[in-house]
């Protein structure tokens, strides 16, 4: 399953520090199961960020939360300048984020802000391009399983 | 429970005469009739002197009377004369709600009538266009409007419900990209390489292998557009025979909605015989999901507090949709307006 969400960060609010958007998290109906991870746009990072500016969103970070004890996190930059395959685990789950440039993905193109959620078997193997000849600038988090299993989600 | 400030699909153009109609949307009673220039006139459909619908009085010129003591209104909600004296009280007045008639569709807008913005009036093109045929349906769900919503988001029910009609096997086994874009929620699903379902083989008149698609285009609170089509094998989709479904999911009240149908084609577009086996075809399968989400409603009004949906990865459009409808809710209501729904995921 792929999830691609348009510019959240345009819900963020400048003047509010407090101000988060939610791009993923298990459970986000925290009085039915424990918590174990999230991945928000906020501008207050808690757990493994990277800052965002730029692209007409302000100044932002994308940061990952865990439960060390469930879920392994790693987050990565990814310089995309060519025609190439991003192989996925299928017991992964990956949140890409457009920090510069165009990027085409399938039928879809993703401008800077844009998130793309990876889920399942479904693709695996992500071809990517950059969309205009350009390069692009690409923020990959990886959530995996301690023990194991497959990480599923249901947005 | 409904989000005000939108566009609700309340009749079709046809429906509308110098004959009052009555429509209830989101348990708001309407009644709607044209001035004599043809434009539409949408006013609350209860007299404010004793609760009586003005829709079972008649049309004076531009105006409405009531007819039990014949209070009379303008197009804007103002009363104009009471029979019985010369001085019209100030409350004397029904709501008015703005209007947009656009490709056969009549729509009111809800909320503050100084929100009501025409941009967010869905584009139905299709159905005046003439490299297009166009179908329409009228249908009465037995149903809250939300389980509508999940029925088009989630198209892997074809495989079940539909079976003689639009439904195989091979809709469930592909997966689908759900795209979130502001209050629109789109979940878009490539089958390639699979046969034409029943309903467009014999339509269509095809056999073969072919690339099908389809894409359920959500604009909260109410519209849906279904791109769908089959494509030759690895080719674009707009070279394809092409179909658009416009779905007006308009709630009557908690439990029951209004079905607004328009199925367009961009291929056999003067043939006949298409057009009357669709239309019988289509209504199969209106009256498949209607059957199905009564019974649906059912179990959502008998189920006990405190369980909730078992979502799954098929579930991600839905699951999106609800959040967007939360959220439209609480913007617009606060959230106590959220509290009593169904929350978003398991």
């Amino acid at each position: 399953m792929r999830l691609l969400l348009r510019s959240p960060a345009a819900d963020l609010d400048p003047y509010d520090p407090g101000s988060e958007v939610e791009i993923a998290a298990s459970p986000d109906t925290r009085a039915r199961r424990p918590w174990e991870w999230d991945v928000r746009l906020t501008h207050r990072p808690e757990g493994l960020s990277r800052a965002f500016d730029g692209a007409g969103l302000g100044r932002h970070h994308v940061d990952v939360r865990v439960r060390p004890d469930v879920i392994d996190a790693d987050l990565r930059t990814l310089d995309i300048e060519r025609a190439t395959t991003l192989d996925r685990d299928e017991k992964e789950l990956w949140v890409l984020v457009v920090e510069t440039g165009r990027l085409r993905q399938g039928r879809f193109e993703l401008a800077p802000g844009d998130v793309l959620v990876c889920e399942g078997d479904d693709p695996l193997a992500l071809d990517v391009a950059p969309s205009d000849g350009g390069r692009v600038s690409l923020a990959v988090v990886s959530l995996r399983r301690v023990d194991g299993q497959t990480l599923r989600w249901v947005p | 429970m409904y989000v005000r400030n939108a566009w609700y699909v309340t009749a079709w153009s046809s429906e509308v005469t110098r004959e009052p109609v009555r429509r209830t949307v989101c348990e708001i009673p309407v009644v709607l009739f044209r001035r004599r220039d043809g434009s539409t006139v949408a006013l609350e459909d209860r007299c404010p002197h004793r609760g009586y619908p003005l829709s079972a009085g008649r049309l004076v010129d531009d105006a409405i009377e009531c007819g039990y003591h014949g209070f009379t209104f303008g197009c804007d909600g103002v009363c104009t004369r009471v029979p019985a004296q010369d001085i019209i009280p100030r409350r004397t007045f029904v709501r008015a709600f703005p209007v947009v008639e656009k490709d056969g569709w009549i729509w009111i807008w809800t909320g503050d009538k100084d929100g009501a913005d025409l941009a967010k009036v869905p584009d139905t093109h299709w159905m005046t266009d003439p490299e297009w045929a166009t179908v329409t349906h009228s249908f009465p769900f037995a149903c809250r409007a939300n389980l509508i919503h999940d029925n088009l988001l989630d198209l892997t029910h074809e495989s079940f419900i539909h079976l003689s009609t639009v439904g195989d096997d091979y809709i469930y086994q592909h997966d689908i990209t759900v795209v979130v874009d502001g209050d629109v929620v789109s979940a878009d699903r490539l089958m390639p390489g699979v046969a034409a379902p029943p309903l467009y083989a014999s339509t269509m008149g095809l056999d073969g292998l072919w690339d099908r698609f389809h894409c359920t285009e959500f604009h909260a609170p109410s519209f849906h557009v279904l791109h769908s089509g089959i494509t030759g094998q690895g080719r674009p989709r707009e070279e394809g025979y092409l179909i658009k479904v416009m779905n007006g999911i308009t709630p009557i009240d908690a439990h029951t909605s209004h079905y607004y149908y328009a199925f367009s084609r961009n291929f056999g577009v003067h043939d006949q015989g298409a057009t009357d086996a669709l239309v019988e075809g289509l209504r199969t399968v209106l009256q498949e999901d209607a059957d199905a989400l009564a019974l649906q409603e059912i179990g959502m009004q008998t189920r006990p507090p405190g369980e909730f949906d078992v979502l799954i990865a098929q579930d991600a459009g839905v699951a999106k949709a609800r959040k967007v409808m939360q959220r439209l809710l609480r913007a617009e209501q606060g959230d106590r307006a959220v509290a009593d729904l169904e929350p978003a995921t398991p």
